[in-house]
């Protein structure tokens, strides 16, 4: 058995050692620090998945039940997957593109690591809400810092501003679930969920769904996250699109609809046309962006909102594929961000019109485009197809407009095809004619990603066993 | 053990990056990939002949399993394609000397063996699995000389259009699985009658959808000819036995649900409609890949008139021979590729070719196009009429005349003139031509076994039959008045300058503006998204003076963010309160 703070260990030690590092003056690079930090912390969660995990408590203020109680849920092994493993997969983008203030954004990067891993274990909802909380603080030091200049400081605000108004309404539900329950303990507020009157299960589920909707994000409040994405820097959007934006749906489906099923099944199909909307409108916007990152960006609106139908759909099928492709989407769309910063370090920009003709210099990296949006479009063999079919299998059982969603998925042909054809395809443009392929490194650190999506997506049954829909 | 024979091309696939070119060619790996699936699919028909075996593997959670099943049509058709997959991989040698040789024979090892997947498939699911991998390996193949702005752009056509397809499928799919919690495509089938009528229709409109789309039927067929863009290797193998086959095959197996569905009138009709446009297309092209494009949508109609007559037995035999006869067509224009660097037939013409070694595979071809006796598509044409009624004959002895037309359009132009010297001959080049074109002359005796094939097979030989034949040699007399004598030229001209008008009003502007049409809906929506943005930007304009040097968190900004976010969520509630 492995206890479960062993995950928490060994990211706290990196963030003393980066300290003393910087205090000290000693020659031990950061990034020595943070690899072998994270490479240890994703060793010991898969030797952990092979013996089984053990829960940890320790009561911190008796009188209000506030303890730090790591214990894993029936959801959480997908998600601390996601969280362990993508930040470790996008370090190496940091590597390349943080020069300045390093031993401090490493800082930061180790305390969302660590929350972030907290996060999807902590089974008191006082604990569950301060790293939730870390979470977003350190975050927005990430952009506000090494951020695109120009747009930094406004992306970064409206990150934050947007995010803790969520986190607001998150700590409005955990109060009343506390105010009815009498317990911040998720297991006990579950087995005591009937005490709670249904027009406070009413409120409580609105907060949830909001703090959801925004993190997600879902249509109208999803303007922070283009921006936030575009300003932040590669590893930055990796854990922000892999993770955070997980963070939502996890939410979602632990507060409402392992909770209380029943109030979800009242506002089930106005969720799905809030989600399917969302679809339509994310593909369209899509459809006219320029910049691939932002591109990128409102696809992952577009596959959130399929997660958030699948959720809404409140039943098995539509919440294992809810799952498996909050798993399948973090790798994708965690690749697609690389791939995206490797652009712009290679060639200096994202600006689609003003790429063209990359395939004849860079044939590796666009093998892994193509390999990326391949996946990200849902084809057969990588790892979105089984979430994507579960997803609407489940929608289409509860609400069969639900596929609606397929012209979505149309419209990210399109849009995506124009892409790699504006970026690979044609005669190279002038400016590219010393254009040299991704790094070794570069070529290991995507073959990572490509392990995963191709390893779900040829054996779902791995990751579907891994969880079950419980409290 | 059936997914065996998909195993020797899979190892290629593997292989080929492995070697890279050293001590072993891809080319060379790729065709053992072939020669393996082949000999392994033809064992499997030996041993498994007359049987049906079912083979079933868990996937995920508990329905959703994915089974092959060996029968004697899969099967046949798994050697049809590593068959032709085969002849095309060797021709490959010859085509693609000059080309970048990994990616393409690893492309091509993804779309062989992705189509004898699909033709082994039992269940929907894995039907539907290697469905999407044709789709995306011929996008790929399609657009394999990325540098061409044409290239790439038929790659990119050819993906979207049949995703739509695609997309009804998987549709269908769903439908179906809830409907009938199975996806076995047998109990599919036969348990038509406890789907709702109107599930039933919706789900058969959706499967004919997904085939028109790969089969490049009307409405969809515009990506077809652009798709000769890619090498002609892969036109060879995408117009034969892979790619539109797959779409065919599809109403083939679905054809008990179509029917129960009620769709046959619909896909006799959508073929002859097809049928007709595509000839009237054939006539006005010159380049000969894109007449050769036409001809397999006209006749891929020709499958689908069958399987809307019942009579799947003659879709199939049609799609055995026509995957012989289009491939053997598609390889000798990539000989003029090769040697002559030309697809025009009227720049072919005055390479004077007449008598050289491609002519009588080229005339075997050409013959079979026609469904002039006594080749194996005369045979086939026998089988396809079997189910027609009066008034789909009447109709097609026109069909007959006008292919016969475009036809020997083809080879009385390209073969007008007296070669004055030898078109150079190579093993790769010609062993492929050579053997396909005997299989197209002798392969119709297979008529009188193909029961054992496909239960449900006839043939007729009436009074039509004639008349389609005579119809046809009265269009092969005008080709060759026409073209060959190039009498009444004034007359012509005025044929193809009102074909010409046809086909420039064609809907290809429609179906572009459809696509503009979506690319304005995104360019507004993406507007409005910008203008959203802004609006939230407004509400909170003094934001940007917290720099990171006052640090200094302006309340009214703030607010103003806040203030936002509320009408938003505001919103929100409003609706759920309405709908409450």
């Amino acid at each position: 058995m492995i206890q479960l703070t062993g995950l928490l260990v060994l990211p706290t030690v990196g963030i003393i050692a980066l300290i003393i590092k910087k205090v000290l003056h000693l020659g031990l690079t950061e990034e020595k620090i943070v690899t072998s930090v994270t490479i240890a912390t994703i060793a010991i969660f898969f030797l952990g998945l092979l013996l089984g995990f053990q829960s940890f408590s320790f009561p911190l203020i008796n009188s209000i039940g506030f303890s730090f109680t790591l214990q894993l849920n029936g959801i959480s092994i997908p998600f601390l997957l996601l969280a362990i493993v993508l930040p470790g997969l996008g370090l190496w983008s940091a590597y390349k593109e943080i020069k300045e203030n390093k031993t401090l954004f490493y800082i930061f990067y180790l305390f969302s690591y660590l929350s972030l891993i907290a996060v999807f274990m902590s089974s008191n909802l006082i604990s569950f809400f301060i790293f939730w909380e870390i979470i977003l603080i350190s975050f927005f030091f990430i952009i506000a810092f090494w951020g695109e200049k120009e747009t930094k400081r406004k992306a970064s605000m409206k990150f934050l501003i947007f995010t803790q108004f969520g986190s607001m309404l998150l700590l409005g539900a955990f109060i009343l679930l506390y105010v009815y329950t009498g317990s911040f303990n998720l297991n006990t507020i579950a087995s005591s969920i009937s005490l709670i009157p249904s027009q406070i299960q009413d409120v409580i589920f609105f907060f949830v769904l909001m703090a959801a909707i925004i993190k997600m994000p879902l249509f109208p409040l999803h303007s922070w996250l283009p921006d936030a994405h575009t300003s932040a820097p590669t590893a930055g959007s990796v854990l922000l699109a892999g993770v955070l934006l997980k963070l939502g749906a996890y939410v979602l489906i632990l507060f409402a609809v392992l909770l209380m099923p029943a109030v979800v099944r009242t506002f089930q199909i106005p969720l799905i046309i809030l989600g399917l909307f969302t679809i339509l409108y994310s593909t369209f916007a899509a459809s006219a962006q320029r910049d691939f990152k932002r591109l990128i960006a409102y696809s992952s609106i577009f596959y959130m909102a399929l997660v958030f139908i699948g959720i809404a759909s409140l039943n098995s099928l539509g919440e294992t594929g809810a799952i498996v492709l909050i798993v399948s989407h973090g790798f994708i769309v965690g690749m697609l961000f690389v791939l995206a910063g490797t652009l712009k370090e290679k060639t200096g920009t994202r600006d689609l019109d003003r790429l063209g003709g990359l395939m004849s210099k860079m044939p590796m990296y666009a093998f892994f485009l193509v390999l990326a949006v391949i996946a990200t479009l849902g084809v057969p063999g990588l790892s979105n197809f089984p979430g994507e079919l579960l997803v609407l299998l489940g929608a289409y059982a509860v609400y069969p407009m639900a596929l609606i969603a397929l012209a979505g998925v149309l419209i990210a042909t399109n849009y995506y095809l124009s892409a790699v054809k504006k970026i690979l395809f044609n005669s190279l443009k002038k400016a590219f004619i010393k254009m040299t392929d991704i790094s070794s490194f570069d070529a290991l650190q995507l073959s990572l990603f490509t392990i995963f999506i191709v390893v779900l997506g040829i054996m779902p049954s791995i990751l579907i066993n891994s969880f079950n829909l419980t409290i | 053990m059936l997914y065996l024979i998909l195993l020797p091309v899979l190892a290629s696939l593997c292989l080929i990056p492995l070697f890279g070119e050293r001590k072993i060619k891809s080319s060379t790996i790729a065709i053992a990939g072939a020669l393996g699936s082949l000999a392994l699919a033809s064992y499997y028909l030996f041993a498994y002949f007359v049987k049906s075996v079912v083979e079933s593997y868990n996937w995920f959670l508990g329905g959703f399993s994915l089974s092959f099943i060996g029968n004697n049509l899969t099967l046949s058709f798994a050697v049809l394609v590593s068959f032709i997959s085969l002849m095309v991989l060797i021709f490959s040698v010859f085509y693609m000397k000059k080309e970048q040789q990994e990616r393409y024979y690893v492309e091509m090892s993804i779309f062989i063996l992705s189509m004898l997947g699909l033709v082994l498939s039992n269940s929907l699911l894995l039907f539907y699995i290697f469905w999407e991998l044709v789709g995306v390996s011929s996008y790929l193949l399609i657009g394999f000389w990325y540098k061409k702005e044409s290239a790439s752009a038929a790659g990119k056509k050819a993906l979207v259009i049949t995703r739509i397809g695609d997309m009804a499928f998987f549709a269908a799919l769903i439908i179906l699985f809830i409907g009938l919690g199975t996806f076995s495509i047998p109990s599919i089938n036969s348990a038509t009658s406890s789907l709702p009528q109107p599930l039933l229709l919706l789900s058969g409109i959706l499967i004919l959808i997904a085939a028109l789309s790969k089969s490049a039927q009307f409405p969809f067929y515009t990506w077809l000819p652009d798709a000769m863009e890619g090498p002609t290797p892969v036109s060879a193998l995408l117009h034969s036995a892979t790619m539109v086959a797959a779409g065919a095959y599809l109403v083939i197996v679905m054809s008990p649900l179509l029917a129960a569905a009620g769709l046959n009138i619909i896909l006799v009709g959508v073929g002859l409609l097809t049928a007709f446009i595509a000839v009237f297309l054939a006539l006005n092209h010159r380049q000969i890949k894109r007449i050769f494009a036409y001809s397999t949508i006209e006749s891929l109609a020709f499958m689908f008139i069958a399987v809307g007559t019942a009579n799947t037995g003659g879709a199939v035999f049609y799609l055995f021979a026509h995957a012989f006869f289009k491939s053997l067509l598609f390889l000798i224009s990539g000989v003029f590729a090769v040697l002559l660097g030309m697809q025009d037939i009227y720049a072919l013409k005055l390479k004077k070719l007449a008598g050289t070694w491609v002519m009588i595979p080229a005339l075997i071809g050409i013959i079979s196009l026609a469904g002039i006796p006594p080749f194996m598509s005369f045979f086939a044409h026998l089988s396809l009429s079997a189910g027609f009624n009066i008034y789909e004959n009447l109709l097609f002895v026109i069909i007959s005349f006008l292919t016969a037309l475009f036809a020997f359009r083809i080879f009385f132009v390209v073969f007008n003139q007296r070669a004055e010297e030898k078109l150079e001959k190579q093993k790769e080049s010609y062993i492929p031509i050579y053997v396909l074109s005997a299989i197209s002359a002798v392969g119709g005796l297979l008529m009188f076994s193909f029961t054992n094939i496909i239960a449900n097979f006839t043939y007729v030989l009436d009074g039509f039959t004639l008349i389609d034949v005579l119809a046809a040699l009265v269009g092969v007399f005008v080709a060759f008045e026409f073209f060959y004598r190039s009498k009444y030229p004034h007359f012509s001209m005025k044929v193809k300058s009102m074909v010409s008008y046809l086909s420039k009003h064609s809907y290809d502007s429609i179906l572009s503006s459809i696509g503009g049409f979506v690319v304005l809906v995104g360019a507004l929506v993406g507007l409005f998204d910008s203008k959203l943005s802004i609006f939230y930007d407004k509400l909170a304009d003094g934001s940007l003076f917290l720099s990171s040097k006052s640090r200094r968190l302006e309340d009214g900004d703030t607010q103003t963010y806040i203030l936002a976010i509320m009408v938003g969520i505001i919103a929100i509630f409003a609706v759920a309160a309405i709908y409450i």
